[in-house]
């Protein structure tokens, strides 16, 4: 599996076993769109019981590892919840894991404060990070709530 | 007798909303700023720009004490991408609106000075070409903080 680098080290999907992945793509220097998926996100942990919430892990990737920092993204997701986690990859493995998703990401100027396009769904993704399903980041927080009940049926 | 009045207008002029401003032909309403995560360095601003006149209006250019630099940007959608690009050339005719909100076109306020905490009032200058200056206060919000339903 990828590896991933998180502020406590490297991880890889596989690591969560028994749990459900509620998987976003994003960045720190996204002014709207990404506090926007990540509140929803956040919003649909808390509208989880304890027990339901125990079997889901928030995984944020950035798609932009030049600025965001395991340190930093860990600041950054904490401020919307306590059990969400935020990882990078580089190079070759940043690439194959976005393949994997057929997310799309690119940097739109070379300034400083550039921006990035990116493919902005929602996923939640059970044994083997099998996609179970797909949101589009508008999502409000009960559906993607219900998606999440209705995968820890199965 | 023109002393009175003169009171009353000042009185009134100070209970103006003070989230929006009508210092010329161009009404800013509404103006608020999403509370970033404390280490992020770019937040977004929103709010809705109405031409009241009769005549074009061409926005010069938008600072704020807040950031280095702020900016009008487009959103949309395409594939499940979303494409940003700066507006360089915000105007309005004639009775145009012009609506800068989450998950649509809005303001990136860029290398923030400070954290911004909610309830903090950030202050906007916006430019139009003929030269008027418009005053904006927007509000910090955190989008955390849930309305309560109430249990008994």
């Amino acid at each position: 599996m990828i590896p991933l680098q998180s502020h406590a080290g490297e991880v890889h999907l596989s690591d969560f076993k028994n749990q459900l992945i509620l998987l976003s793509f994003g960045y720190t220097h996204c002014p709207d769109v990404c506090p926007a998926t990540l509140l929803h996100v956040s919003q649909a942990l808390n509208l989880l019981s304890i027990a339901e919430r125990k079997k889901v892990q928030a995984i944020f990737f950035s798609v932009d590892p030049q600025r965001d920092t395991p340190e930093l993204l860990n600041k950054y997701v904490q401020y919307f919840h306590n059990d969400m986690i935020a990882v990078n990859a580089e190079g070759l493995n940043y690439s194959r894991f976005l393949k994997a998703f057929n997310i799309e990401s690119q940097q739109l100027s070379d300034d400083p404060n550039y921006e990035i396009s990116h493919t902005s769904y929602l996923f939640l993704l059970g044994d083997d990070a099998k996609v179970l399903d797909i949101m589009g980041h508008e999502t409000a927080a009960k559906f993607i709530a219900e998606a999440i009940r209705k995968h820890l049926k199965d | 007798m023109k002393k009175p009045c003169f009171i009353i207008l000042v009185l009134m002029l100070s209970v103006l909303p003070s989230l929006s401003v009508y210092a010329g032909d161009l009404v800013i309403e509404e103006a608020w700023v999403r509370m970033p995560p404390p280490v992020a360095e770019t937040a977004a601003a929103y709010m809705t720009l109405t031409n009241k006149g009769d005549k074009l209006i061409m926005v010069e250019s938008i600072d704020s004490e807040a950031a280095a630099k702020v900016e009008f940007h487009q959103m949309s959608m395409s594939n499940g991408m979303m494409h940003m690009a700066e507006m360089k050339d915000v105007r309005l005719d004639a009775g145009e609106s012009l609506v800068f909100k989450a998950g649509s076109n809005h303001l990136m306020m860029i290398d923030l000075k400070d954290t911004l905490k909610a309830g903090d009032k950030v202050s906007l200058q916006l430019t139009t070409k003929d030269g008027s200056k418009y005053q904006i206060h927007a509000a910090v919000r955190d989008m955390r903080v849930q309305k309560h339903e109430h249990h008994h």
